[in-house]
């Protein structure tokens, strides 16, 4: 068990089961955990509210891709340096290389890891 | 009287001689210094000649003193000849302090009676002098002078090239036999009471002409020996002619013959000599002229079918330049535009007229090159398939090749090929790629995640038999996703994307942490593995996630196609040059009929369909593949029913 408590993450994910079963994992875990369902949403969120800990950023998303969210934070000002992890099920070597050059810590593969899994990584992250 | 006449006929040849040789040698290259040197030298020994013949018609002291006088000036001459002939230097003083010397002597020999004081009417031949005082000191001058001139060329010999050697050795082969005639006449014959010779020693001086002019004309020269050789039979023959035209005109009149033979032999010797040299400088010139003239006719047309053959080869390099696919700019050796193809110029838009031996700078007058002249003009090093992109639809990939000639720089080849429709394909197939790996993954997904957490107990204990549906609806995802991922990895080696990125891998390392991860399954099968490492095992240069694919699926073929409780034996062995790679089962072995399909893609044998319908055939044809792209062999042995080994190696270099 990873201990997320005090911890502000956004969770980007247009998958509603997807989305609920992250969500909880991450919730067991203690964080502070805030929904957006598009890319448009999660731009929104991250404007209104104060910098996360971590956002998890699908990339196939409705309105705009995850890319296009990316760019926006980094884009951002105040908001720019925000930790980043892509969590898609792309994984093709130039999709990995653009979340990578766009400044994603790390680019994790949904079908292939459990949540378990994810929420090592994320914890990994959250550490350093 | 008789010998008085032969010997005025034998000096009229030597003189002619010695003139036309002299003057042929000078005017064969009036600005050579050995040449004109030889003119002093070959001109005083004419001049000799010449004082040698007033001297027998006049018999007066003025003509013996000029005879002196004109042999010491040709003992000077000898030495300016020698030097320039051994092609040293010796310093202008030396030789201004000599001339002096020299002069001086044949003044004091014409004007005064110093050292020759008269001539005395001998009886019968030839005559007498009295010396004067200073004919002993005169006499050492001259030998010391004449011996210079033998011993500097000897000195350099050794040293010389062979031209220069060659001419070296005929000058004293020259020298020699001019000696050996003096000496003859002057010391031999008179022991045996023949006195009239004492002057045929300027005809002599045919010999040093005659070699030295021979050698400095000629210089694919003969061996000195056989040229020797030759004259020495010239003129044995012609005395031999003489002899018996002789023997029958004065048979019975043995004291005519007596008197006759001896100048006779004399005459025929130096006609022959004569003759001999005067042949070879000018005739067997003549002859090599000849054999120059059709040497050169043939060399000509060696050169004319070169040049044809040249120009063809030229033509078709230029065919093949200009019809070349791809574009080409060449670059001479100060990187100014030599040659652009057709290609180049639709490619670019440009036009070669205006650009030929202009700076590739000046192609920037034309916009569609802006971007290539921008890359080149940050120098022409390591340009190797570098994109550039015109415009969305318009790709070129840009290579600048050094020529090179036999390590001498020529130029440039700059190399522009359109990979606009590859590009284009690349993306449409990425593009699907990408959908149908969110297409197909997003429902393994949730899948993969809520049976995950239902296994878990995140939504409650479940109870046994819940537990094993789950369970088994779980593991049939995981097959399904590696089955897409595979399908995945396949698209991408097919489109040239499965990029290998190399680093030191320790394979030993790699095989645990693969096996790690199939703990359960062997499990689960009962499987017993035996892995067999070797102590050393260098690091190896792979792309360690394509190789833990591979492993991946030779230890999946291995523990499916094993039966329960079965065996596999991992072996890693170091072979020196490379690391091999077992994985031996003892399952149900492939099928001998089908062996030679086993790395196919989407080929399965008829056994493995029956133990997995579900199976996808990608691995091995993907494992093979892997393999392939590291330099590295896959092969196999296999028995029915006995089991199978799969072997692949990896170059540790």
């Amino acid at each position: 068990m990873a201990d997320f408590s005090g911890k502000r993450i956004l969770l980007v994910e247009d998958d509603i089961l997807l989305s609920k079963l992250m969500s909880k994992k991450l919730i067991e875990n203690k964080a502070d955990v805030t929904l957006a369902i598009d890319g448009q949403e999660a731009v929104d969120k991250i404007k209104e509210n104060p910098k996360f800990d971590l956002v998890l950023l699908d990339i196939m998303l409705p309105k705009m891709d995850g890319f296009q969210v990316l760019e926006n934070i980094r884009a951002d000002k105040d908001k720019k340096d925000t930790a980043v992890v892509i969590l898609s099920n792309l994984g093709q070597k130039n999709d990995v290389e653009k979340g990578v050059s766009l400044g994603a810590k790390k680019f994790l593969v949904k079908a292939i890891l459990s949540p378990d899994e994810i929420i090592e990584e994320v914890d990994a992250i959250i550490k350093k | 009287m008789l010998a008085d006449i032969i010997t005025i006929i034998l000096i009229a040849i030597a003189g002619a001689t010695n003139l036309a040789l002299t003057i042929y040698v000078y005017t064969r290259n009036t600005k050579a210094r050995l040449n004109r040197n030889f003119l002093y030298f070959g001109g005083s020994l004419v001049l000799w000649c010449l004082v040698n013949l007033l001297l027998l018609v006049f018999k007066d002291t003025f003509f013996i003193r000029l005879t002196y006088s004109v042999g010491t000036l040709f003992s000077l001459a000898s030495i300016y000849f020698v030097i320039t002939l051994s092609g040293i230097t010796v310093k202008k003083w030396i030789l201004r302090l000599l001339s002096v010397v020299c002069f001086f002597w044949s003044i004091i020999i014409l004007f005064t009676p110093l050292v020759l004081n008269q001539l005395v009417r001998s009886v019968g031949f030839g005559w007498a002098t009295v010396d004067g005082p200073l004919m002993l000191i005169w006499e050492i001058y001259i030998l010391l002078m004449i011996l210079t001139s033998i011993i500097i060329p000897l000195t350099v010999l050794k040293k010389s090239s062979d031209i220069r050697k060659k001419q070296i050795q005929y000058y004293i082969t020259g020298e020699g036999l001019f000696a050996l005639w003096v000496i003859i006449v002057f010391l031999i014959l008179p022991l045996f009471g023949i006195n009239q010779f004492n002057n045929l020693d300027s005809p002599a001086t045919l010999f040093l002409v005659g070699f030295t002019s021979y050698s400095i004309v000629k210089y694919n020269l003969l061996g000195i020996k056989s040229l020797f050789f030759q004259a020495l039979m010239y003129a044995l023959v012609i005395i031999g002619i003489i002899s018996v035209l002789l023997l029958l005109m004065f048979i019975g009149s043995s004291l005519l013959a007596n008197k006759l033979i001896w100048p006779l032999y004399l005459i025929a010797i130096i006609v022959a000599i004569a003759l001999f040299i005067i042949g070879r400088v000018f005739f067997i010139e003549k002859r090599d002229l000849e054999k120059t003239k059709i040497n050169l006719t043939g060399l000509l047309e060696q050169s004319e079918k070169n040049r044809t053959e040249i120009e063809t080869e030229r033509d078709r390099t230029l065919t093949i330049i200009n019809s070349f696919a791809d574009g080409l700019i060449i670059l001479n050796e100060k990187d100014k535009i030599f040659s652009i193809n057709p290609q180049a110029e639709k490619m670019l838009g440009l036009k070669a007229g205006k650009l030929i031996n202009k700076t590739i700078y000046s192609m920037s007058d034309f916009i569609n090159a802006v971007p290539i002249v921008s890359v080149l003009n940050d120098g022409l090093n390591n340009i190797y398939n570098k994109e550039i992109i015109l415009s969305k639809d318009v790709i070129y990939e840009l290579s600048v090749i050094p020529l090179k000639l036999t390590k001498k720089d020529i130029g440039h080849l700059v190399v522009l090929h359109d990979v606009s429709r590859e590009k284009i394909v690349d993306r449409t197939k990425s593009e699907f790629v990408s959908l149908a790996a969110h297409q197909l993954r997003t429902p393994l997904s949730i899948m993969n995640w809520s049976m995950s957490m239902l296994k878990k107990g995140d939504f409650g204990k479940l109870n046994k038999d819940q537990k094993e549906v789950i369970d088994r609806a779980f593991e049939t995802n995981e097959s399904m996703v590696s089955m897409v991922n595979n399908l995945l990895n396949i698209t991408r080696i097919e489109e040239g994307k499965y990029i290998y990125e190399t680093s030191l891998v320790d394979m030993k390392e790699l095989i645990n942490s693969v096996l790690n991860n199939y703990q359960h399954l062997i499990k689960n099968k009962k499987i017993i593995i035996e892995y067999k490492e070797p102590k050393d095992l260098p690091k190896i240069q792979v792309d360690s996630e394509k190789i833990k694919i591979a492993i991946q699926n030779l230890i999946d073929n291995a523990i499916k196609y094993s039966h329960i409780g079965g065996k596999i034996i991992i072996t890693l062995k170091n072979n020196g040059k490379n690391i091999e790679f077992i994985m031996q089962d003892f399952g149900i072995g492939i099928p001998k009929d089908q062996s030679s399909s086993i790395f196919n893609k989407f080929f399965r044998s008829d056994n493995a369909k029956k133990v997995d319908p579900n199976g996808t055939g990608i691995g091995l044809f993907l494992t093979e593949n892997i393999i392939n792209a590291h330099r590295g062999i896959i092969w196999f042995e296999s028995e029915e029913e006995k089991g199978t080994s799969f072997h692949f190696s990896l170059p540790i270099k």
